[in-house]
């Protein structure tokens, strides 16, 4: 698996992860919180005499309504059902809405009805009454019967408010069956009220499938026959009497079922009545009920009563659940949609911070991401990414938590009110809970997608319908908003993207002329041509994602998001030209290094490099704020197209599909050439972004445990016992007194400038001829393209952990050559010219208890600083450092181990006594070895080789002065570039690592050329080993080197050399003779010339390697340690 | 960085989860097996005792109860004695005279007046709260003191049970919580009250006074809803002093008392205040004008007929004249407007009614 899909499957599984636990916590609370809701009431009611409420003329006033459409074959049967309902200041509203059927003569003929006048008394607008009817028999005088030209539920329902004239409205279907004892059930809440307003309340509505019923009455409660019945039973349950029961005691319920809920008529008249234009009119009421109040100031209430008030019979026919499930659906778009003002308002309180919000994440998007859920899951699977013990412990937890939440809910109602109380109906009841979410719970998540589906797609018809009381906004339908918005959008995206696009263009031009100005190689139109295709691929690209931010933010704020948008547009164009100045000036590209650096190290660097000026900060904001305004005027001036939206959002897609398929354009040039040839910007952000991925993944997911290359521990993967192999002592003379070592890291230099081989040629004439009586590893690599790791691989071969050893917050115990030696009574000194904090480099020397530091603010005086730049310098000069680390040995009687890190050989390369060099530089120019490339290249980096032969004049008197020394003899001396400077152009990518590798010492007994690839990684355990073999010298049994000694090195034996670009880029190995850069295979040769190859095998051993490599260091940075307390300990108490 | 989990501890996560998932739905079936259990054990207690009540009412009522040793055996556990309080309470409502007279011997001789006093003294508000409705139903006056340290407990359930019950022993004297009573008496409580009270005292009508000066809208209302269902006529004129009352519903609820309180002059004022009222309130004075008969009003009504703006008015006036035997008029009136005329239309509507 990519790394990339790796991370985008681990992202999806914690997304999925959140979710799910968002869910269980939600439904824990609901099942506590219902619990206790049924209790209390279970326990304030439980010898509550209704009786006293039925006949007393105080009691308040209720009206049924049950709007009937087309319900002729069983309306009459159902009426008399209601007319049994036992209240005394009952009216019984039936609405015919415009039934085809003969239901209005049906119920004329069996109620004697006869037509009266009848003046209405409500106001809510609705289709037209035909007419009104009541009964001439005194036994029906409660019944109203009104007939009405077609309208819709909601509308029939507004009639029926519209006719009554009781204090409360009971609306429900006319098919349910209501319990003789629900209006007073009912009255109960709405006369107990106080201080709060109870402005509607709804009670449990049970399923009347398979039950006996007679007259209207269940006479015998059984589950229903079919498993769909039975599973709509059990969601019955857990909706009515867990769900409803905890939102109405925690004051947020906002459904009260259309089937039966009663209402405060008052309050229902002045919000306007049902909407007509909802399919979900019971939930849009009873939010808009809510809302008025808290508009209005008026303390309230909505309730729940547990009781089983109301029976209805649910579909057992899958294409009609899924049809209701469907309306239900969009029902629920619709309301959250209408009163979407209300969500995280918190204005509105409960309403508007959690029940609406819940209902958005839960109810609305549930559905949704089930389904995405399976999607994925498929995905998964024929991708082969899946982790299928992890999936079926995470399906298992699902479905057991389903198990569990019905369960309880059986429970509940067990103990709240007893509907189901046959044995057999509660086992089936436990054995739905088991299956219903295989069957039952895919169909309505599926018929919920449909819904959603449908709601987009039939939004036409409902734009013509009216509303009442609302401003234009709320009668607007959403999918004419959403073209208006959409439209509007793409034409601001057209105008300002056209902008982006063209002056990208002519910024690449002058790019493209920039660099023609000091590469040869860059004049021609192929690279012209090159770059632009480039720039314009990631232009598309940034464009594209930022047209989504904007479109995303439009809907929410369209003035924020042209802001942003005009912004974040005129800041990439900006970057753009930095970056190519920054790639002219330094000749690297910049990535995520950027954000490795303190800001007062950028500050140094930009202050040394004469670019932070006023005068460029201000160019910067005036350039920033003119292509701004520019965006700005022009989107003002020109409406755009949302046609050309389209297509440049097409091309977007289209740049999107060709870089990830590794499709940016280059030439088959060098690769500087290549480099230069690349998208700055694009570069930029890719490594950003995929770093941003990186530390993600660090912080949130961990590679497979027990990664381990020694196997001593899976805890301390790099833990294994030294058995360094001793091959500098038999090319040395042993001497009686321990030799010292003294150590010399020469910043930048790399081996194309430091050696005739070189394809650069040899401006080092110092060391080359020190190479003549030294050991030489001519194929030595440093494990990354900066300075950060250069003192933790040469001193201890330690991992790189997430940006660089000395970037850790703590450094874990370990063995290098500083605390070892000084173990064994080195003494042991650091001598640098620049800031020792620059990379924690001091910190970790202190950690070490090195003997002394010497660092610029240390520093001796009577040196000369390196020249400075716009008032800055980078600090002493190297003469001054090697005079110190000259120094630092006289005198000393026990042996020493001493470490220089160079500095002038640094960007911007300015150093004293230039002149002098300069003439030296033309010496050298004049070598008659250079081939005439060699010296193209030379004249192209100019000031940089200056810089080298100031640092090898300043090796060469550096040696001349400690021939004199009486410990010269016994004296080892190493001498290595940290890395290649990455402003002289590469010509392959292994060039950045490539430096030379010196031990010189007059104890060898020969010189001696190796060609092996070696890295920094092997010095540490060599030295040790040397000294361990020759001198007896304490070294640790157990060590956590990752190189294997200059031996080994980089073949096959070795865990293979890793190397980090920059901090933040782990994306170079090599093992075997090969090299993997950025999953690319080359192939190295003896002189560590390099050529891209395609070995399926090869590469996949080496990749396997190199992951190897990267998990055992991610196992490190997660554990933060190397090795046991007890192996440290034990060494140093020896 | 330090990544929180990985996914190995994730599994573990989830592992132990499922597990401990797995543990509750097994409790919770065992659970729900006991509650089946005792779900059946109600059933079957309830069919046990609705049989021996009937028994003991059909067949006992002239003599002393005998224990029934199966009851008496059951008896011994708290449940089916907390179950048994509650069926000799549903019972109690059914019967009256002997019958419940039996009820409460049964009470006594199963020892469940001490399960009673033991609710009392319950921490639990639910069951202090059905202690003393079972000891106010058994009339167990003896328990009235404890009852009254019950009055101001924190639990709404056990002081609106503690008033109810002293009302129910002491009657209108009972009320003497109301002085002090802060919260709002919800109309729920106010009904129960009201059906406690069986006869009004000598000096209600100072007290009653008193309670229409409460500054709690709802002990208003209870005195109101008192003086109507007692009928106390001599309250008409304070009643009538006090009609310009903030409250709404106070105010409809007075013009409700008054009307059944009515005296000579009780229309005419009302009528004076006519215009003032809101108009539910004057729905409700229109009403009453029906109700009391009030044909010295009905030039009133008959210029309100034609005048009055709410069509849902104008049908309660006509309705009202119908039921004071206007009929030939509304009919002749009718004959008298045009057909669109609204007027016409709710003679149509009322006539259509009434008739």
């Amino acid at each position: 698996m990519s790394e990339v899909a790796k991370v985008i499957y681990e992202i999806t599984i914690w997304l999925f992860l959140l979710y799910a636990a968002g869910i269980f916590s939600i439904y824990t609370w609901i099942a506590i919180f219902s619990y206790g809701a049924l209790v209390r009431y279970k326990q304030g009611n439980v010898f509550t005499d209704y009786s006293i409420i039925a006949t007393d003329p105080n009691a308040p006033s209720f009206s049924l309504i049950a709007p009937a459409y087309n319900e002729g074959k069983t309306i009459v049967e159902n009426v008399r059902s209601l007319l049994s309902i036992y209240y005394h200041r009952l009216e019984i509203i039936i609405v015919n809405d415009g039934s085809k059927d003969d239901s209005i003569e049906r119920l004329i003929k069996a109620y004697h009805l006869e037509p009266i006048h009848y003046i209405i008394p409500g106001n809510l607008s609705t289709q037209e009454v035909i007419q009104v009817y009541k009964s001439t028999n005194p036994a029906f005088r409660k019944l109203i019967v009104v007939d009405k030209k077609n309208g819709g539920k909601a509308d029939a329902l507004n009639v029926g408010i519209n006719i009554s004239k009781s204090d409360y409205i009971v609306c429900i279907d006319v098919d349910c069956i209501i319990e003789q004892d629900a209006v007073l059930k009912l009255a109960k809440p709405f006369m107990e009220q106080t201080d709060e307003r109870l402005i509607a309340c709804g009670g449990v509505i049970r399923l009347a499938n398979n039950c006996r019923i007679e007259h209207g009455k269940v006479l015998e409660v059984s589950l229903p026959k079919t498993w769909l019945g039975r599973s709509q039973a059990l969601e019955y349950i857990r909706a009515f009497v867990l769900g409803r029961m905890a939102w109405s005691r925690a004051s947020g319920l906002i459904l009260i079922s259309g089937a039966f809920g009663a209402f405060d008529k008052e309050i229902l008249l002045a919000c306007g009545g049902y909407d007509h234009a909802t399919v979900g009119e019971d939930m849009e009421l009873v939010v808009r009920m809510r809302r008025y109040m808290i508009e209005h100031n008026l303390p309230h209430q909505v309730i729940n009563i547990p009781d089983p008030l109301c029976w209805t019979e649910v579909p057992e026919d899958k294409d009609v659940l899924k049809k209701q499930r469907n309306r239900w659906m969009r029902g629920t778009m619709e309301t959250l949609w209408k009163h979407r003002k209300l969500i995280f308002n918190p204005k509105y309180g409960k309403l508007g911070m959690v029940s609406l919000p819940y209902w958005f994440f839960f109810e609305f998007l549930g559905p949704f991401v089930e389904f995405s859920g399976y999607a994925i899951f498929w995905f998964f699977v024929f991708t082969g990414t899946i982790n299928w013990s992890f999936f079926i412990a995470l399906y298992a937890l699902v479905v057991f938590w389903s198990v569990l939440y019905s369960t309880y809910a059986i429970a509940v109602d067990l103990v709240s009110r007893q509907v189901y109380s046959k044995q057999k109906d509660m086992r089936k009841l436990l054995l739905t809970a088991v299956f219903e979410p295989f069957y039952f719970h895919p169909l309505v998540t599926w018929a919920g997608i449909r819904g959603m589906v449908d709601y987009f797609r039939k939004k036409s018809g409902w734009g013509e319908m009216t509303r009442q009381g609302f401003s234009q906004e709320h009668q607007e339908s959403l999918r004419a908003r959403l073209v208006r918005a959409g439209q509007h959008i793409l034409q601001h995206f057209s105008t300002v993207g056209s902008l982006f696009i063209g002056i990208g263009l002519v910024f690449s031009v002058i790019e493209w002329l920039h660099y023609g100005s000091f590469i040869h190689q860059f004049k021609g139109l192929t690279e012209f041509l090159i770059l632009i295709g480039n720039n314009l691929l990631y232009s598309f690209t940034l464009l594209v994602v930022l047209g989504m931010l904007f479109g995303l933010i439009h809907l929410l704020n369209s003035t924020l998001s042209k802001w942003l948008f005009n912004l974040l547009l005129a800041i990439l164009l900006i970057s753009q030209l930095l970056l190519a100045y920054y790639f002219s000036s330094s000749r690297n590209l910049l990535g995520t290094d950027l954000f490795f650096y303190s800001a007062e190290e950028i500050k140094n660097i930009l202050e040394s490099s004469q670019v932070l000026t006023w005068k460029n900060i201000l160019a910067l904001f005036a350039g920033l704020l003119a292509i701004y305004s520019l965006f700005h005027f022009i989107a003002k001036k020109w409406k755009g197209s949302a046609y050309l939206g389209l297509g440049l959002m097409g091309l977007g897609i289209t740049s999107i599909l060709l870089l990830s398929l590794s499709m940016e354009f280059n030439s088959d040039r060098d690769e500087f050439v290549q480099t230069a040839e690349r998208s700055k910007l694009g570069f930029f952000v890719e490594s950003n972004a995929e770093h941003l991925i990186q530390e993600i993944k660090a912080e949130y997911f961990d590679s497979n445990p027990g990664a381990v290359y020694a196997g001593i521990s899976a805890d301390y993967p790099f833990l294994e016992l030294e058995q360094t192999k001793d091959v500098l002592g038999p090319l040395m003379v042993k001497t009686e007194k321990v030799p010292n070592l003294v150590l010399i890291v020469v910043e930048g230099l790399g081996n194309a400038y430091s050696d005739p081989k070189g394809y650069i040629g040899d401006f080092t004439p110092f060391l080359s001829s020190l190479k003549d009586s030294s050991m030489v590893w001519e194929n030595a690599l440093s494990s990354s393209g900066r300075t950060f790791s250069a003192l933790p691989t040469l001193l201890g071969s330690l991992p790189f952990a997430s940006a660089g050893f000395l970037e850790q917050a703590n450094y874990p115990d370990h063995f290098n050559l500083l605390n070892v030696l000084k173990h064994n009574h080195f003494q042991t000194a650091f001598i640098y010219g620049g800031d020792g904090n620059f990379d924690f480099m001091a910190k970790y020397l202190e950690f070490n208890r090195t003997d002394k530091i010497i660092e610029q603010r240390s520093f001796p005086k009577g040196y000369r600083k390196l020249p400075s730049s716009a008032g800055e310098s980078w600090g002493y000069e190297d003469q001054a450092v090697l005079d110190q680390l000259y120094r630092q040995g006289d005198g000393t009687a026990s042996p020493y181990f001493h470490i220089a890190l160079t500095l002038s050989t640094h960007n911007p390369f300015l150093i004293n006594d230039e002149k002098k060099y300069a003439d030296l530089y033309e010496k050298r120019l004049q070598d008659p070895r250079l081939t005439k490339e060699q010296r193209t290249f030379a004249l192209a980096n100019r000031k940089q080789l200056i810089s080298v032969i100031n640092v090898d004049d300043a090796l060469r008197e550096f040696f001349a002065k400690y021939a004199t020394r009486a410990e010269f003899k016994h004296t080892i001396f190493v001498i290595t570039g940290d890395h290649a400077m990455p402003e002289i152009p590469l010509q392959s990518k292994i060039d950045r690592y490539h430096v030379p590798l010196i031990l010189y010492s007059k104890m060898l007994k020969e010189k001696k050329r190796f060609t092996n690839i070696v890295s920094h990684f092997d010095f540490a355990p060599s030295l040790l080993a040397y000294y361990r073999q020759n001198y007896g010298l304490k070294v640790p049994q157990k060590v956590t080197w990752i190189g294997k000694g200059l031996d080994i090195g980089g073949s096959r034996p070795g865990l293979g050399i890793p190397i980090m670009q920059s901090k933040s880029q782990l994306i170079d190995f090599v093992y075997d003779g090969y090299h993997i850069n950025d999953q690319k295979l080359f192939q190295l040769d003896r002189s560590l010339n390099e050529d891209p190859v395609s070995e399926d095998v090869k590469g996949s051993i080496i990749s396997v390697r190199f992951e190897q490599f990267r998990d055992m260091n991610k196992d490190f940075i997660r554990s933060g340690k190397l090795m046991p307390d007890s192996v440290y300990q034990e060494f140093f108490k020896k | 960085m330090e990544p929180v989990l990985n996914i190995h501890e994730l599994m573990i996560a989830i592992q132990v989860v499922l597990i401990l998932v797995f543990l509750f739905t097994l409790g919770l079936l065992f659970y729900s097996f006991r509650e089946y259990k005792a779900l059946a054990d109600k059933t079957r207690w309830k069919k046990l005792l609705d049989d021996y009540l009937i028994k003991s009412i059909v067949t006992l009522m002239e003599q002393s109860q005998q224990v029934d040793p199966s009851l008496e055996n059951l008896c011994k556990r708290q449940t089916f004695r907390r179950f048994f309080i509650g069926q000799l309470i549903e019972s109690e409502r059914r019967f009256t005279g002997t019958a419940a007279k039996t009820i409460m011997n049964i009470f006594y001789i199963y020892g469940l007046d001490k399960e009673a006093y033991q609710m009392l003294s319950n921490s639990r508000p639910y069951l202090i709260a059905r202690g003393i409705q079972a000891l106010t139903v058994m009339q167990v006056r003896e328990a009235l003191q404890e009852i009254r340290k019950t009055l101001d407990h924190p639990s709404e359930i056990v002081s609106q049970e503690a008033q109810l019950a002293i009302v129910y022993f002491e009657g209108f004297n009972g009320l003497s919580f109301l002085y002090g009573v802060e919260t709002i008496i919800s109309e729920w409580q106010q009904l129960r009250i009201l059906n406690s009270i069986k006869v009004l005292p000598e000096d209600a009508v100072t007290t009653l006074l008193e309670w229409l000066h409460s500054t709690n809208v709802s002990v208003i209302r209870l005195a109101l809803k008192i003086i109507r269902k007692f009928q106390l006529f001599e309250m008409e004129g304070v009643l009538l002093e006090r009609l310009e009352n903030s409250d709404h519903r106070v105010q409809e609820e007075l013009v409700r008392t008054l009307f059944s309180i009515e005296q000579v002059n009780t229309s005419t004022a009302l009528l004076a205040y006519f215009p003032k009222a809101t108009i539910q309130e004057q729905f409700s004075i229109i009403r009453g004008l029906g109700q009391i008969r009030a044909l010295d009003k009905l030039d009133f009504l008959k210029e309100q007929l034609l005048a009055y703006p709410n069509p849902e008015g104008k049908v309660l006036i006509a309705e009202a004249m119908a039921s004071m035997g206007q009929i030939p008029f509304l009919m002749e009136l009718r004959e008298q407007l045009l057909p669109q005329d609204q007027t016409r239309l709710v003679l149509n509507h009322a006539l259509k009614s009434k008739i």
